[in-house]
């Protein structure tokens, strides 16, 4: 199969898990024996105040008739309604929260693959030495440390100890954002000072949140890298004679990559959607805590527009993963048919 | 690789002069912690008190209060007024010196809009007018005159205009950008505010759950703000707003949480004040099972440890809540030691066994029962308020000693409306946090039978507390209105629908160097007063 059609076949997959996401969302958020109207109106509303409110955001409606208002809206108008607890219109706030939560996901992301990657490999050709010792307890440390509690330690040393870096936010100098993404949004606005800001508020949480990543990715290329280097043909090509250089980085590595690369698209998923402490510890105004503000007031437009972002971003993770994986291997494009 | 070695020294360059930018405390500039993001600027919508610290300081009302009394109203808007036709009509003078932000005079024909939106839209603090106007109600006799045709006396009715909801905002600004639809929200208002006010500050800047920004309005009709630029950003973790205070980088924070004054204490940078707010906390009883029975409501009261309580849960910083009416505000009557529950295990059993409710089995062993029903009841308690959580469980292992059974169910907010108003669990840990300084705020909504039962779900009765309720609303004279709010007091006591619990501090943390604070405790913080010496 041709790297195109494999790309739009699993681009066309996208559109029922998409709807499968949204119908459960629904039946999760119909049998919850809560009342979203009061909360939204609060507690000395009027009757039929409360009654508006139900009647606006279809509350009162069967389950398939919600799914095909929200649906109707969204195909036609792109409209993922009002959020009742913010005010404002859904996607507003997640064109609002998005850029935050992807940017620190992705800085966070490359760091982790950064170190971790390398590490894997250091760790896995020097095995049992005290590179690899070190590796390990570094992996060992990522996985098993709390979020929570990593965030408040490097905020408490490195923002109040040592004054190095700040304590919380994403900026403090006012830029126009034309892309939500401040990091890009200082360079197109050829403003260093700001980029240099935002680049600065972005160490701590982005450093937090690679570090279970990058534990992760070490343990995962470690294990790869040790598999692949007792393989046969790493053997031929060492008795061959090739520079190890060419052993390790053209033959070993290109396969042992397989693996960690399975995980990343999952990973990423994980860093977009776990960010919902750090985001509270660093005041990061991301998507994290708007979901989980969402989520205790049952603000279901909010919830709806905050799980079809994450969803889809995984499921494009997911994509740009497998489409990686059939570029560097590829028999697994052809999906079991044989050539 | 030269160029690579290039772009990485402006990189690193980039973030020296950005970490140099970051540098906090320049001059003219003051920041104030927000703990949560505000929930809408729109004045119409809003329902909150972070939402009413950024109207009440962008927008002005037609009155307010002075300074840190609350008993007493002062001219805002309006220069004079006066209330005539036994309390039906009110009449106000503005003044005419008064200016939105974009320099158009505030006129009565704006304050008829203002009000006439509220009813329309009919969003959540749209009762607070609906209650005693309507859309025919706003009239502007002149430019600079208001007159106010109440659809039935309200004793009340100057306080509901001290409130957010009744804030003037700029008719032109409104009708540019979404204008008034009937039962709906205006998006546009509840995130900007343009020039729609006529406050002391104009909101510059709200980026969503990252900071607000408010910066002086120069063309104030009243005395300037102090600080130019007033920087809030919103910061959720308690553990990181101490930080900042500690490290200087905030200069005020309010409705800080008990629980964690003590990480404060001692800061040679911060001074902690703790003044009493009229925000109060009660436990609300079904008044239905065996809590349909008065002995058994007066015995449970008897049995909470009050004292216990406020040194250990709130840490000291609430007093006694006596009543439905907190200390300070008007009608409130502090109740001789007889007409006030304490702590008293022994009182709480006799009541009880007077009332025929007998332990199962040796005294002090197990729990009552009567016609074969276990004495006891179900209490809900929100998930994230601690302190409720805390006051619950003391209860309960007090009132196992008078045989009492109490479930606590710890449950979420949007949950717990539901479960309170279909009468699925017997009590609540709550509370009330008034929209306007008026005793007819907290007994209309906590002792009047509808409400009570549509709000806490208590089905409380008592036509002679209805009938006082009413005739406090439209009394007009002073001495005979507080002489009604005594005995709703007094029968709140006798009949005991409710435990009450505590009257809450606000702990306002400030930085030395900040002066000029005042607190009210109707009125949210007061930017336009503060300044750094």
């Amino acid at each position: 199969m041709k790297l195109g059609n494999y790309i739009l076949r699993r681009a066309a997959m996208l559109v029922p898990v998409l709807l499968g996401v949204l119908v459960l969302i629904f039946v999760i958020a119909y049998v919850i024996p809560a009342d979203p109207a009061r909360a939204w109106a609060g507690q000395r509303a009027r009757e039929e105040q409360v009654q508006a409110l139900e009647e606006r955001y279809h509350l009162n409606d069967p389950i398939h008739v919600q799914v095909y208002t929200y649906l109707k809206n969204v195909i036609l108008h792109f409209d993922l309604g009002v959020s009742p607890t913010t005010g404002r219109p859904v996607r507003d706030d997640l064109k609002a929260f998005f850029p935050a939560t992807f940017e620190l996901a992705l800085c966070a992301f490359v760091l982790a693959i950064a170190l971790g990657i390398p590490l894997g490999v250091v760790s896995a050709l020097r095995r049992n030495r005290p590179a690899d010792h070190f590796s390990r307890i570094v992996a060992l440390t990522g996985v098993s440390t709390p979020l929570f509690w990593l965030a408040l330690i490097l905020q408490f040393v490195f923002y109040f100890k040592l004054g190095w870096l700040p304590a919380m936010g994403r900026s403090t100098i006012d830029i126009t954002r034309y892309t939500g993404f401040v990091l890009v949004d200082s360079v197109l606005n050829w403003n260093w000072t700001a980029f240099g800001d935002a680049a600065i508020h972005m160490i701590l949480p982005a450093a937090t949140l690679a570090f279970y990543s990058m534990g992760y990715l070490v343990r995962i290329t470690r294990g790869s890298m040790l598999e692949v280097l007792e393989a046969e043909y790493v053997v031929t090509a060492k008795a061959k004679g090739l520079p190890r250089r060419v052993v390790i980085y053209r033959h070993a590595l290109k396969n042992a990559i397989i693996p960690p690369l399975t995980v990343l698209g999952v990973e990423f998923g994980w860093l977009l959607g776990g960010t919902v402490l750090l985001e509270t510890i660093f005041a990061w105004p991301g998507m994290g805590r708007y979901a989980a503000g969402s989520i205790v007031m049952v603000d279901l437009p909010a919830v709806v527009g905050y799980t079809l972002i994450v969803a889809l971003v995984m499921l494009l993770s997911n994509l740009v993963v497998d489409i990686l994986y059939s570029v560097i291997d590829p028999r697994i494009r052809v999906g079991g048919k044989g050539r | 690789m030269k160029s690579k070695a290039k772009w990485l020294v402006l990189v690193l360059l980039s973030l020296v002069v950005g970490l140099a930018a970051t540098g906090f405390g320049a001059a003219d500039k003051l920041v104030y912690l927000f703990y949560g993001e505000p929930g809408e600027a729109d004045p119409a919508t809003a329902y909150d008190m972070r939402s009413a610290t950024l109207i009440n300081n962008v927008y002005d009302r037609l009155l307010t209060y002075p300074g840190a009394d609350a008993t007493q109203f002062a001219p805002m808007l309006a220069e004079s007024w006066e209330v005539s036709n036994g309390g039906l009509t009110l009449t106000f003078h503005l003044r005419r010196d008064a200016t939105f932000h974009d320099g158009t005079p505030v006129t009565a024909e704006a304050v008829r809009y203002s009000f006439n939106r509220v009813l329309t839209m009919n969003q959540p603090p749209a009762w607070m007018l609906s209650q005693m106007m309507n859309l025919e109600s706003t009239v502007a006799v002149d430019a600079y005159t208001v007159q106010i045709n109440l659809t039935q006396p309200y004793a009340a009715a100057l306080g509901v205009l001290t409130h957010s909801v009744a804030s003037i905002v700029n008719p032109a600004v409104v009708e540019a950008n979404g204008g008034i639809v009937a039962g709906q929200e205006n998006t546009w208002m509840n995130q900007n505010e343009g020039g729609a006010g006529s406050g002391p500050y104009t909101m510059s800047e709200w980026i969503p759950a990252e900071r607000l920004t408010f910066e002086r309005y120069d063309g104030y009709w009243g005395k300037k703000a102090l600080t130019k630029t007033i920087e809030c950003p919103i910061v959720p973790e308690v553990g990181t707003r101490v930080l900042m205070l500690l490290a200087g980088d905030a200069d005020v924070h309010d409705q800080f949480p008990e629980t964690n004054v003590a990480d404060l204490e001692g800061a040679a940078n911060l001074s902690i004040l703790t003044p009493a707010t009229f925000n109060i906390d009660f436990i609300a009883l079904g008044c239905r099972g065996a809590m349909a029975e008065t002995a058994v409501r007066q015995a449970v009261s008897y049995a909470f440890p009050y004292d216990m309580v406020l040194e250990f849960v709130y840490n000291g910083l609430a007093i006694r809540s006596t009543g439905p009416i907190p200390s300070g505000m008007f009608g409130y009557v502090d109740p001789v030691a007889e007409r006030r529950y304490t702590y008293n295990i022994i009182k709480a059993n006799q009541i009880l066994d007077a009332a025929g409710w007998a332990w199962q089995g040796a005294a002090g062993e197990g729990y009552r029962v009567k016609n074969g029903v276990e004495l006891g009841m179900e209490v809900l308690a929100p998930i994230g308020e601690e302190v409720k959580m805390q006051e619950a469980l003391l209860w309960q292992d007090s009132l196992r000693q008078i045989g009492f059974n109490l479930k606590i169910r710890e449950i979420v907010y949007a949950m717990m409306y539901r479960t309170v108003r279909n009468h699925e669990t017997d009590g609540i840990m709550s509370g009330w946090l008034p929209d306007y300084a008026d005793p007819d705020n907290y007994v209309d909504a906590i002792c009047a039978s509808g409400n009570a039962d549509a709000i806490y779900g208590n089905e409380y009765n008592n036509p002679t507390m209805d009938s006082l309720i009413l005739q406090a609303k439209s009394e007009t004279d002073v001495v005979q209105r507080a002489a009604l709010y005594g005995l709703i007091q007094d029968l709140s006591f006798e009949d005991a629908p409710y435990v009450w619990v505590s009257q809450r501090s606000n702990v306002v943390i400030l930085s030395s160097a900040v002066q000029g604070f005042y607190y009210n405790p109707i009125l949210p913080i007061d930017f336009a007063s503060l300044y750094k010496d």
